[in-house]
């Protein structure tokens, strides 16, 4: 700001110098030229004409600025005058060879047309300073436009509708004169405050006369209420009669005056959106602020400014309408300062508060319900079968199965509930009569959504989804998808792959990213698989990068060089191919192979670890097994798909991304290579969960903080809660389970002790959970921070919403760590 | 618009499961997976995000009845609900033949619900369709939770154009009323396509 001020004067400055140059510069270039040399002015003309032809100057064109600045600005132009004769006796004793007296002579007297360019000259160059005395200039023009403060006040207005355009946009906040950008605010004038002292009761009497109208229109509508009269204009249709978006009330600079005591009104209890205050606006807590509201801890709104909006599903109303129902001591803020500082603010109304007490004839429909009575032409398409909770029961099953017996129906409340519905078993017979041929061939599902395009090629699975939520195209049908078939994927080597020299010593197995970021419905793998010859010439073991790892049990982990090995790992790769560019790995970890995919953008290393450990842990629960894990941590979502006798796969991407969908390609990928490995020699082998396995100390609901995160987790079924002290080095365990879970706890402890503890926290990012996947059953293990010691919450369920149990954890462990 | 397979004698239409996010139209469509028959349904494609929001949209073809020689498919569609997901949604919208609107109950949806229904009916107006025309199906959702609206003042919100439309009240994760939604747009669907068909065979 004060660079910006500098800038402004030395502006000034130079421009008043330029014009006083070109003065001095022409009375010069006129005395060198001997034009009007013979011209002789009498002494006392030069001495007391430029006084006198400033002062009138200053009558004549200043006439709204003050009588002493005027002044002040006719002694400084004279002074100015005085400044240009001496720059003009300068420049001719230079330019002229005569001394400076003699020089000085002329220019202020004997020269005629010099003094005369100086009286215009001076004038114009305190033009640059014309900001001195322009404002009062303006204010003054701003008053003489305003009315006089005794002005009457307007009638009122008819019952017409009030124009609010008018009233909302006639004097924007937005445009409200402010003070000048450096001018400051006590220096301001006593007229700039008169003057909007004028404007603020100008718009409070406009506001009157709105409100005056308002209350016209809503005591007639009032009165058709109280009679049971229609409206004189029908409820409009929800969408095609009413296109036109909810239009918040908004006068945010003018607060609304108490409503007559006879108007209806809508209370609401202030605790319902005291959340909606900002927190810095009132000195008094929540709980004082309602007891000192106007009516104690009831918020009351008008009902005319809630009744119009009822079609809208919600209420929103500007805060000027309630601001006179709190004390003013009870702000933080002067009460003009809060409405400048939230202009645009609103309050959301409790709907179940303001439907309670509004007529209902306001919200019934009174059209007739449908009429579908010709529904009854067909029976009910669909009928309850058998549920199948877990995956792919054989079809010869399914056919043997009788129905299950259709539950309740839903209470209806439209009329399909009087429909007949025939029964269903003859609806399913037909139905299972002919060959179902959407599970074999799927593909033709495809043809109605996008009948347009031309049938696809085999696109490796899930495609779309990549493709689809960044540029959700035309050419990507919604049927694409359903060209799920696992991909016939031939193991044909990406063209991109870089081979690694067979020449070279220590070259690892693994490449780098070296997939093109192709769109997926490129023929081509965008990962490249491995090369399977160089891979055999190339033994490349890497226990560099698995000791860097510090915690990583290098030991456990070395490198593969076989085909089989290299086989595994293309296979993978092209059920992974719908992620984009991935780097991969292949290393031997307990005598089996584990395959990294992991994202350029992640620390490789670290995440090669983090992978290692994940699938020791996997190999620790024999007695347990998983299909699936998942750890988050705070940069790092690393996805563990156990694959039988083959090894394991692991997925790693940013934090942040499609965890989903690299579940559900890890769950693919599983599937596809599953037929080709043997049984999985975790199954039946000896365990760490004996060792960790303890019982469990159910907890007392009466514990709050417990209470509320069993009531959290409630995603995970019915559980509940029980602790397991720490012991061994083990962490005290907070389990929450259907059952006090002694496995649950083993297995919370087995985790911990894999994962958690030498977590490299500054590569891959706080430790968030671990997510353990069984059928539908999920546990999840989270480490509490903040207990005093080691602690986990480990919740275990039937999970039907991964996403949402995930959230459900995360409260319940803020919850425990608050207590 | 059904796409009639004369060679397979096989009908197809699209039903779209339409409405705010997390009103519960996956959920839908995983009970009917659930419940139905093997030999009834294909395979179900869901695509969410790491927290359960549909990214693109959920797929389930399954087969019904037989009607006048020919089998009659329904694929059953998901839209994100999510508000910046509207070109997704109109993709979906192609070619539709029924919209089960699935509204959120709960009081603090309900401004959710009437933007979706509006977004729905604009998204249609695009296809040359209308809701006053194209068979359709509201269902209240989530009516076992604790905070939700009457169902007069849903009906009043979703329900009070020039044609009132079915309405049923489900509980989507537990099946309650998601047949008796499936089953009355289908029949709606059919009534529109044969409807006239039989009257004048009749």
């Amino acid at each position: 700001m004060a660079r910006q001020r500098d800038r402004v004067r030395v502006a000034r400055v130079l421009r008043a110098l330029v014009v006083g140059a070109l003065g001095s510069g022409a009375a010069t270039v006129l005395f060198e030229q001997d034009f009007g040399r013979d011209l002789i002015v009498p002494l006392w003309a030069v001495t007391w004409t430029p006084p006198a032809f400033y002062l009138v100057l200053s009558l004549v064109a200043l006439r709204h600025t003050p009588a002493g600045r005027r002044l002040g600005w006719a002694v400084a132009t004279c002074g100015v005058n005085a400044c240009l004769g001496l720059a003009t006796a300068l420049a001719l004793s230079f330019a002229h060879p005569m001394s400076f007296a003699g020089a000085f002579i002329r220019a202020l007297w004997t020269y005629a047309p010099a003094p005369a360019i100086h009286l215009v000259i001076a004038p114009l160059v305190m033009f640059a300073w014309r900001s001195r005395v322009r404002p009062r200039m303006t204010i003054q023009l701003d008053r003489s436009a305003t009315p006089p403060l005794s002005r009457p006040a307007a009638p009122p207005l008819p019952t017409a509708t009030p124009n609010w355009d008018a009233v909302l946009h006639e004097v924007p906040a937005s445009t409200d004169p402010g003070p000048a950008p450096f001018e400051r605010a006590s220096r301001r004038p006593e007229r700039v405050e008169r003057a909007e002292r004028v404007e603020r009761t100008e718009r409070v009497e406009r506001a009157e006369r709105v409100e005056r109208a308002e209350r016209v229109e809503r005591t007639e509508r009032v009165e058709r209420t109280e009679r049971f009269e229609p409206e004189p204009t029908p409820i409009p249709a929800p969408v095609a009669a009413a296109p036109e978006p909810p239009r918040p009330l908004s006068m945010p600079f003018v607060q609304a005056p108490p409503p007559p005591a006879d108007e209806p009104l809508t209370r609401i209890s202030f605790d319902r959106i005291a959340a909606q205050l900002p927190p810095d606006v009132f000195v008094l807590p929540p709980a004082r602020l309602s007891e000192s509201l106007r009516e104690p801890h009831v918020v009351t709104v008008p009902s005319r400014h809630v009744l119009p909006h009822l079609a809208n599903g919600a209420i929103d109303i500007p805060w000027a309408v309630i601001e006179y129902q709190f004390p003013e001591m009870a702000f933080a803020l002067p009460q003009a300062e809060v409405r400048r500082r939230f202009a645009g603010w609103h309050l959301s109304l409790p709907m179940d508060e303001v439907l309670s007490q509004a007529p209902p004839e306001l919200w019934r429909v009174d059209v007739p319900a449908p009429d579908l009575t010709a529904l009854n032409q067909f029976p009910a398409p669909f009928a309850l079968g058998e549920a199948a909770p877990t995956s792919q029961p054989t079809r010869a099953a399914v056919a043997a199965a009788p129905p299950a017996p259709p539950r309740a129906p839903a209470p209806s409340v439209a009329p399909p509930s009087a429909a007949p519905v025939p029964p269903a078993a003859p609806a399913v017979s037909a139905a299972v009569a002919p060959p179902a041929p959407v599970s074999v061939a799927p593909a033709p599902v495809a043809a109605p959504s996008a009948p347009a395009v031309a049938p696809a090629p085999v696109v490796p699975p899930a495609a779309p989804v990549v493709a689809a939520p960044v540029a959700p195209a035309p050419a990507v049908a919604p049927a694409t998808p359903v060209v799920a078939v696992p991909a016939p994927a031939p193991a044909a080597p990406a063209p991109v792959a870089a081979t690694p020299a067979p020449t070279r010593a220590p070259v690892p197995v693994a490449q780098p990213a070296v997939a093109a970021a192709a769109p997926p419905p490129a023929p081509a793998a965008p990962i490249a698989p491995p090369p399977s010859a160089p891979a055999k010439a190339a033994p490349a073991p890497m226990p560099a990068r698995a000791s860097a790892a510090p915690s990583a049990p290098a030991s456990a982990a070395t490198a593969p060089h076989d085909e089989e090995s290299a086989a595994l790992a293309r296979a993978l790769s092209l059920c992974l191919s719908p992620l984009g560019a991935l780097d991969w790995q292949a290393r031997r970890v307990e005598s089996r192979t584990l395959v990294s995919f992991v994202s350029p953008a992640l620390a490789r290393d670290a995440v090669d670890a983090l992978a290692i450990r994940a699938a020791i842990l996997a190999s620790r629960l024999g007695r347990w097994p998983v299909d699936q894990m998942t750890i988050r941590t705070s940069r790092v979502v690393c996805v563990l798909t156990p694959l039988g006798a083959r090894g394991w796969l692991a997925a790693a991407v940013r934090g942040g991304g499609p965890i989903a969908l690299v579940e559900l390609l890890s769950a693919r990928a599983r599937s596809a290579t599953a037929n080709t490995g043997g049984a999985d020699p975790t199954v039946g082998a000896d365990d760490a969960l004996a060792a960790f396995t303890t019982s469990a100390t159910p907890l007392s609901s009466a514990n709050g903080s417990v209470a509320a995160a069993t009531r959290a987790l409630t995603t995970f079924g019915p559980v509940v809660a029980s602790t397991a002290a720490a012991e061994g080095g083990g962490p005290s365990v907070y389990a929450f389970a259907a059952d006090a879970d002694r496995t649950l706890v083993g297995v919370a402890r087995i985790v911990h002790t894999a994962l958690v503890v030498g977590h490299d926290d500054d590569t891959l990012g706080r430790l968030e959970s671990i997510a353990l996947r069984r059928g539908r059953e999920r546990a999840i293990v989270r480490p509490l921070r903040g207990m005093g010691g080691p602690a986990v919450l480990a919740a275990a369920g039937q999970v039907a919403l991964p996403g949402r149990a995930h959230r459900a954890a995360v409260k319940a462990a803020a919850l425990l760590e608050a207590k | 618009m059904s796409i009639i397979n004369y060679a397979a004698r096989v009908i197809n239409f699209k039903v779209v499961y339409y409405g705010p996010g997390l009103a519960g139209k996956t959920a839908n469509l995983q009970n009917i997976h659930q419940v139905l028959p093997d030999g009834n349904k294909g395979k179900m494609i869901s695509l969410a995000t790491g927290d359960d929001r549909t990214l693109f949209f959920d797929f389930l073809p399954v087969s019904a009845l037989g009607v006048r020689g020919f089998t009659t498919r329904f694929q059953l569609y998901t839209v994100p609900g999510q508000t910046h997901y509207n070109m997704t949604r109109k993709l979906v919208l192609r070619g539709v033949d029924g919209v089960v609107f699935v509204a959120d109950s709960q009081w603090d949806r309900l401004r959710d619900n009437v933007e979706s229904y509006r977004n729905l009916d604009e998204n249609l107006k695009e296809y040359g369709l209308n809701l006053a025309t194209i068979p359709l199906v509201l269902q209240f959702n989530k009516r076992d939770l604790g905070r939700i609206a009457p169902v007069d003042y849903m009906e009043f919100l979703l329900n009070r154009g020039e044609r009132r439309v079915p309405t049923f009240e489900a509980v989507a994760v537990d099946g309650t009323g998601v047949f008796d939604t499936l089953n009355t747009v289908s029949r709606l669907v059919l009534v529109k396509e044969f409807g006239q068909v039989q009257e004048a065979g009749a």
